[in-house]
Parts: structure tokens; C-alpha cells; sequence
């Protein structure tokens, strides 16, 4: 089965064609979308300034990571949600907008190199690079929610 | 002039119409004010939760207003400039936008809130930086200022469906 048909058959289930004919729910999911992408980011945002030397240079790496872990994670979880019911509302208009595409491809290294980041933070002796790597990361970040606000300009 | 004449001034220049017709200029300005937004409720949050005692409990509230408030003023300036050209390039649409105004609104209370909080319960945080009983002004703040913010976000989100 092709991801273009796994596409059509969400746009036909009962759930797709409520939320297509729904006023509310495109402006109410996308606006949770937003909403858990400030918490997701403000957690990457946080360890990665520290990584980086910028913030929190007292403490330790890994005591910043536990302490973001519960705003990135509940943030990255209900982004997910919310993100899987977007694309729900629309799947094969989705699966053939470019930008949507692109922030596809982008949220795979942006999402590893999070994790990598966080697995270092959490080490005896964080990578020498891994301020560069965060700065890489938090660039795909900002280009990953760029490529999202695209999605309704193409 | 009337604010109205203002607003229609700074729609017509030609600034805003640049903005306003170009394919990518509208778009960028958008997506550089998401990122801004992301990373000022990601940070003003940080803070917040601070004060209401659920993340960096182990951290002193001092310690975590001055590492993340920062960043939540460079992320102000970011979101508040492309705000501002966003907002000139539809000056005149957002006039009669039920939710810009809720929206300026909103922003004008969230301003305050943080004022009011650093003249007076902040200027003890000693008495209470580390401890685990916050004082419930300081969580009813986080707790307004949480709540402030996430309304700016729907008001601003709004501002598209009217």
C-alpha cells in the first residue's frame, strides 16, 4: 500500500470528511499546534543555550536537560497529536503541497539531532561540538515551523 | 486625522504595499513572527511554570528569571518588529479586525502584568527564591501571564478568519 493511498483512505473515513466540513476545527487544531510548538521550542531552546554556553553556566547540562524534558516532551507529544489531526484534514492535499514535503524531510534531523543533543547533555562529558550541533538543531527547528507556515501559502 | 486615516495612511505607503504584493515577502515576515512567537511563549512559559513551582523546581526562581528573560526580550523584539510589518502591510484589514483588537488588548494586560510583578513581589524574591512555598501572588503572575499569553496566541491566530 502507497502513502498516497493510505492518504485517500483517511480522506474518506469519517473523521477526515468531519474535520474538512468542520468550521472550527482547522483554526482550533492549528492554533493547539502553535500552542505546543512554543512549549517543544522553548525546552530545545533552553538546553541548547546551555550547550552552547549562553545560559545556565553554573549548572550542569544534565540537570537542565531533566529540567526542559517535561515541557519538550509534553510540547513534542501534543504536537504530534495536533499535527497528525492538520494533516488529517486534508491528507492528499497534504501528501502534494511542496511544503509540506520539506517540513517533513526537515523534522527528521531535526527531531534525531534533538534527541542526540539531549542524550550528550545527559552524558558525564557532553560532546565538545555539541554547542555547534545545537545551534544546527535549533536552525532546522526555526526552518521545520517556516516550511509549516508555508503549507497554507503554496 | 483620525486613527482610522492613520491606518489606511500606512496601508497605502509603499512599504506595505511591497510587502503586501510580493509572493515572499509577506510569507517570510510570517514565518519570522511564528518563530519569534515560538520562542517567546517557549521562554515566557519556562518562567512561568517556575513560579508556579512545576519545572526548575530545583533551580532558584532568580537564577531562571535572569538565564531565560533574555531570551524572552530578544524573542519580543523579534516577534514585535515582524509583528509591526505584518501589521503595516494590512494596516487597513486589521482596523476592522474584531481580533487585532483584541489581540493590541491582551498585549497592552500582558505588558502590565510583568510590571507589577517586578516592582513588587519580585523585588523579595530572596524571601523566597529557593523555597518551596511561593507566595500566591507570584503564582497568580505565572499563572495570568500563562493564561495572557496563550489568548494572545488564539486572538492572533484569530486574525486570519475574520
Amino acid at each position: 500500500m502507497t502513502v498516497l493511498a493510505v492518504m485517500e483512505w483517511v480522506d474518506r473515513t469519517g473523521f477526515g470528511t468531519a474535520l474538512r466540513e468542520s468550521t472550527w476545527a482547522v483554526p482550533a487544531w492549528g492554533t493547539i499546534h502553535l500552542f505546543a510548538l512554543c512549549g517543544m521550542l522553548g525546552g530545545v531552546l533552553v538546553l541548547s543555550l546551555r550547550l552552547v554556553g549562553w545560559a545556565f553556566t553554573t549548572q550542569s547540562s544534565e540537570r537542565i536537560s531533566r529540567s526542559v524534558a517535561p515541557l519538550f516532551w509534553g510540547g513534542a507529544g501534543a504536537v504530534a497529536v495536533s499535527g497528525l489531526v492538520l494533516l488529517a484534514s486534508g491528507a492528499v492535499k497534504n501528501y502534494y503541497n511542496p511544503a509540506f514535503r520539506w517540513k517533513m524531510a526537515l523534522l527528521v534531523p531535526a527531531f534525531l539531532l534533538s534527541i542526540w543533543m539531549d542524550r550528550t547533555a545527559r552524558s558525564d562529558k557532553p560532546a565538545r561540538w555539541s554547542g555547534a550541533v545545537a545551534v544546527a538543531m535549533f536552525l532546522l527547528w526555526c526552518l521545520v515551523a517556516a516550511a509549516g507556515r508555508a503549507i497554507g501559502f503554496v | 486625522m483620525s486613527l482610522q486615516v492613520a491606518f489606511q495612511w500606512v496601508n497605502d505607503s509603499p512599504f506595505s504595499t511591497a510587502v503586501r504584493e510580493s509572493e515572499y515577502l509577506f510569507p517570510l515576515f510570517n514565518a519570522v513572527h511564528v518563530i519569534g512567537i515560538c520562542t517567546l511563549l517557549g521562554t515566557i512559559a519556562v518562567f512561568d511554570l517556575r513560579l508556579l513551582g512545576i519545572l526548575f523546581p530545583d533551580e532558584r526562581a532568580s537564577t531562571v528569571a535572569r538565564n531565560v528573560l533574555p531570551v524572552v526580550w530578544i524573542s519580543f523584539v523579534v516577534a514585535g518588529f515582524s509583528g509591526f510589518v505584518l501589521l503595516a502591510s494590512e494596516a487597513a484589514r486589521a482596523y476592522t479586525n474584531p481580533a487585532f483588537w483584541w489581540k493590541m488588548f491582551l498585549l497592552l494586560i500582558a505588558g502590565v502584568n510583568p510590571l507589577i510583578f517586578h516592582f513588587t513581589v519580585f523585588r523579595r524574591v530572596k524571601e523566597w527564591d529557593s523555597a518551596a512555598a511561593i507566595p500566591w501572588n507570584a503564582r497568580a503572575a505565572g499563572a495570568a501571564s500563562l493564561l495572557l499569553w496563550t489568548s494572545i496566541l488564539i486572538a492572533g491566530r484569530a486574525m486570519a478568519y475574520f
